[in-house]
């Protein structure tokens, strides 16, 4: 059983009467409940594929299969670049979801704060992006991804602008929310040590154009030492599997 | 600073109605018959260049219509004033007429200028979140197109000033800016002062009202 199928996905971009075959024959299945991360260097189509698989990406030749009871609608995205609006307030940003499927103003309000609240975010609920530093930011993108109840939330390489001391606190901060949601989690990253640390499972792409070359269980214990051999392990065995 | 602004221009025409010993209930008609027929030409103006630039920014529409209004607004709208004179007379509907063709086309560029600035994850957001199209217009693309509508504005409000007193003295209409400027033509000194009331009024709307508007519209969008 499945939340996610994926197909024979295959996506070229045409420009200027060329063709450019980002990503080719992909097919996999990722299921509900999973931590799950496509790992791949620059140029692997990870982007392009979480695109696919979220539906912001139209235009692809193969299938994206939903498992029962799952809609779009399920879906939540947290950008690398936050993707905040700037002319909205934190508070505004996060509730747009909400605003979208007509939940009345108080439940509104209660569910905002809520994850503001989770977030370290209270204070700054009227306070506008550019007021916030890049993990604040990267906060109240979560904050807006997680306040839906969505049932799969994708990431697209969440914590690269983000200072390595923050992205490490949010990785934590991520993985509590998933221990405690059970969300599927579908993330795109280019670091071995961070798809480690995160992961159920893991699958690399290769790049130009982007294919499975593997997919990987990772079998280690959680909260998960970085530094055991186990780690040092698995991480050699992808930079094995990697292709520049 | 506010006030003086306010009552810099009003204060001025007063002092040079004495002056020209015109009554100031004239002078101040006359203004206000313009004003009033620029700000009902600019509402129409505003609400289609803003309704327009937003319907055609983006896909195959654009493809056809940006190029076409680009010809369209090069169109030589003069020309095409004896014709409306002959069908609707020398009224103030003429005038608002050829006020918004020349308010209409900096504002319905410059929102498309601002509509094109749109960043591909800010749309991404707007489609993960599931926004109806009412949401899509007055939460996205309202906000983002405000800094196109004031810059617009600006220009397209400099341009009509010139095309209303031009259009006023040709149509010959009464109680306007135009016919007091036609009225005074061969005295320099009342033309050169009206002139510079002209400006001080301008100034005035543009420094209390447009310029503000602009800085807060621009401070909106900073990332």
């Amino acid at each position: 059983m499945s939340i996610v199928t994926l197909k024979n996905i295959t996506k070229v971009f045409s420009e200027d009467g060329t063709d450019l075959t980002v990503l080719k024959d992909i097919s996999l299945e990722i299921k509900p409940g999973e931590f799950f991360i496509f790992l791949g260097p620059s140029g692997s189509g990870k982007s392009t594929l979480l695109r696919i698989m979220s539906g912001l990406e139209k235009d692809f030749s193969g299938q994206v299969e939903l498992g029962t009871g799952i809609s779009q609608s399920d879906f939540s995205f947290i950008f690398q670049q936050f993707a905040l609006l700037p002319w909205l307030s934190v508070f505004d940003n996060v509730q747009l979801g909400l605003l979208a499927r007509d939940v009345p103003k108080k439940e509104r309000d209660e569910k905002v704060m809520t994850e503001l609240r989770k977030l370290g975010l209270e204070k700054f609920a009227n306070s506008f992006p550019k007021e916030l530093s890049g993990g604040m930011k990267q906060r109240a993108g979560i904050a807006r991804a997680l306040v839906t109840n969505p049932k799969i939330i994708f990431m697209d390489e969440p914590f690269s602008a983000l200072d390595s001391f923050t992205a490490e606190a949010l990785r934590k901060e991520v993985l509590g929310i998933w221990h405690e949601t059970h969300t599927t989690m579908i993330m795109v990253t280019h670091l071995i040590s961070e798809a480690l640390e995160l992961a159920d499972r893991i699958a690399v792409l290769t790049p130009r154009p982007g294919k499975l070359e593997a997919t990987l269980d990772i079998p280690l214990p959680r909260p998960r030492q970085l530094r055991s051999q186990g780690f040092y392990d698995l991480e050699d065995k992808l930079y094995g599997l990697i292709k520049i | 600073m506010t006030l003086a602004f306010l009552i810099a221009p009003f204060l001025f025409f007063l002092i040079f109605s004495r002056f020209i010993n015109l009554p100031a209930t004239t002078l101040f008609s006359d203004i206000f018959s313009s004003l009033y027929r620029m700000v009902i030409a600019y509402i129409i103006s505003a609400i289609l260049g803003w309704g327009f630039a937003v319907f055609f920014f983006k896909g195959k529409r654009s493809i056809i219509a940006l190029p076409l209004f680009d010809v369209l607004q090069s169109f030589p709208t003069f020309a095409a004033l004896p014709l409306t004179v002959y069908f609707l007379g020398a009224s103030s509907l003429t005038i608002i007429l050829f006020l918004i063709v020349t308010i209409i086309w900096p504002i319905f560029f410059s929102v498309i200028s601002s509509l094109k600035l749109i960043q591909k994850d800010w749309e991404e957001v707007v489609e993960i979140e599931g926004l109806n199209n009412w949401q899509y217009l007055t939460l996205f693309l309202w906000p983002i197109s405000i800094p196109g509508l004031i810059t617009g504005t600006i220009i397209g409000l400099g341009d009509a000033w010139e095309a209303m007193i031009a259009t006023e003295i040709i149509v010959g209409i009464k109680s306007s800016l135009g016919n007091f400027f036609d009225s005074y033509s061969k005295n320099p000194t009342i033309t050169a002062f009206g002139i510079l009331g002209f400006l001080i009024l301008i100034f005035s709307i543009n420094k209390l009202l447009w310029l503000p508007l602009l800085d807060w519209s621009h401070r909106k969008m900073e990332e």
